[in-house]
């Protein structure tokens, strides 16, 4: 039974694991700089309809949103309604809020504000057209109809 | 003599970044937004009484409480949309691509556009402005259009113009669902990016797309500029955000 003590320990080379921190240090940094930290909070439930006409706007900070859904608290009832920021509102208050939302941008870029609405595709128009209505009043003119990705169709 | 130094231990590093990694990957949102781009028009008081529903100039799409459409008095499915406005925005020919072709009855009429052409209008509209019948501010957005269409002819040689008063307008029901409405908003947006792509690869190798991507990547590339106006010349956006239609009409 002695050849099965003797037998030779094998040394199995232990992996560095002193990189590793650099690696994850280093997609840190990426993710640090490729986004943006989320600002708001969705009260209201949006899932986006799906076009293929898409236009994609890279300058993030000129974006700002409007949600229009059913909100996500079903104390608040079961009628889409708007959110502004943080907190829902009515078509009424889009006028202010544009006008607030202008002010924070620099001078050079406040007429390159986007409104991007985000609306449920479950939605009816009726909400979105008064949205539209104001948008106008306010002279906010520049709209993007947020949507999802999908296939072109048609004879290409 | 030999000092130690203590090693520190590094293990816990790894974790550390990664706790960080995970809280700025839930806490962050990656690029910008996408969707369907429209300007919407300036904020009238009074809504335009005219009726386009006759006029051969405009493309209605009407849709109801229930998602039906009705395009020009006629029953369409959305499927169907994009075949009945290239065939709207082509009208008679484009002139670039295909020979002018008589009128066709319910669509706009193409008008050949060259330097003689141009050059009447130019006169013309200085005539008027002399007499008085138009304004300096109509004159000059005359004249810059005269010079978009000059430079849309040197670039194709010729081509064949819309109307000014050509449009397609968009009214839904506010019973109408949103869904309904970004079908049809994206069926017009690809009827005329297609016919602009494929005038572009005819005549530049290059389908539209590319060409406004590569523009904005250099825009101080003035051939790519001429190319892009030229286009937009023949096939111009003609889609209004007209308003929605009182509650209870049909």
């Amino acid at each position: 039974m002695a050849q099965f003590g003797k037998k030779k320990k094998r040394v199995v080379g232990e992996v560095s694991t002193a990189s590793l921190p650099d690696i994850v240090f280093m997609l840190l940094f990426f993710f640090m700089v490729a986004t943006v930290l989320r600002t708001e909070e969705e009260k209201v439930r949006v899932i986006r309809p799906d076009a293929s006409e898409l236009y994609r706007i890279e300058k993030k900070h000129l974006i700002r949103y409007v949600n229009i859904g059913v909100p996500q608290d079903t104390r608040y009832g079961t009628d889409p309604v708007m959110q502004l920021n943080d907190a829902f509102a009515s078509p009424a208050e889009i006028y202010e809020w544009v006008e607030k939302e202008r002010t924070k941008l620099n001078e050079a870029e406040q007429s390159k504000m986007w409104v991007s609405l985000k609306v449920d595709k479950e939605t009816k128009m009726g909400i979105v057209t008064d949205v539209k209505q104001e948008l106008r009043k306010a002279s906010a003119l520049k709209v993007l109809y947020s949507a999802g990705r999908r296939d072109r169709t048609g004879n290409e | 003599m030999k000092r130690t130094v203590p090693q520190i231990a590094a293990s816990s590093m790894a974790d550390i970044a990664f706790l960080l990694l995970i809280f700025w990957l839930l806490s962050s949102t990656l690029n910008g937004d996408q969707g369907i781009k429209r300007f919407l028009p300036p904020f009238s008081d009074s809504p335009s009484q005219a009726d386009p529903t006759n006029d051969r100039n405009a493309l209605v799409v009407l849709s109801n409480a229930f998602d039906q459409l009705l395009v020009d008095g006629e029953e369409l499915d959305v499927s169907e949309l994009r075949t009945r406005c290239v065939e709207f925005i082509v009208a008679n020919g484009d002139g670039v691509t295909s020979p002018v072709l008589a009128p066709i009855e319910g669509v706009p009429v193409r008008e050949m556009v060259n330097h003689q052409v141009i050059g009447e209008k130019r006169t013309n509209y200085q005539l008027r402005l002399n007499q008085g019948d138009i304004s300096q501010a109509t004159f000059n957005g005359a004249m810059e259009k005269l010079d978009r269409w000059e430079a849309a002819v040197e670039e194709l040689g010729r081509f064949s113009a819309l109307p000014g008063s050509a449009v397609i307008s968009v009214d839904c029901d506010r019973a109408t669902s949103y869904d309904l409405y970004i079908a049809i908003q994206n069926e017009l947006e690809a009827a005329i990016r297609e016919q602009r792509d494929r005038i572009a690869s005819e005549r530049f190798e290059m389908t539209y797309t590319e060409i406004e991507a590569e523009w904005k990547r250099q825009p101080e590339n003035e051939a790519l500029g001429r190319q892009v106006i030229a286009i937009r010349e023949v096939y111009p956006y003609i889609i209004s955000e007209a308003q929605t239609m009182a509650e209870g009409t049909p």
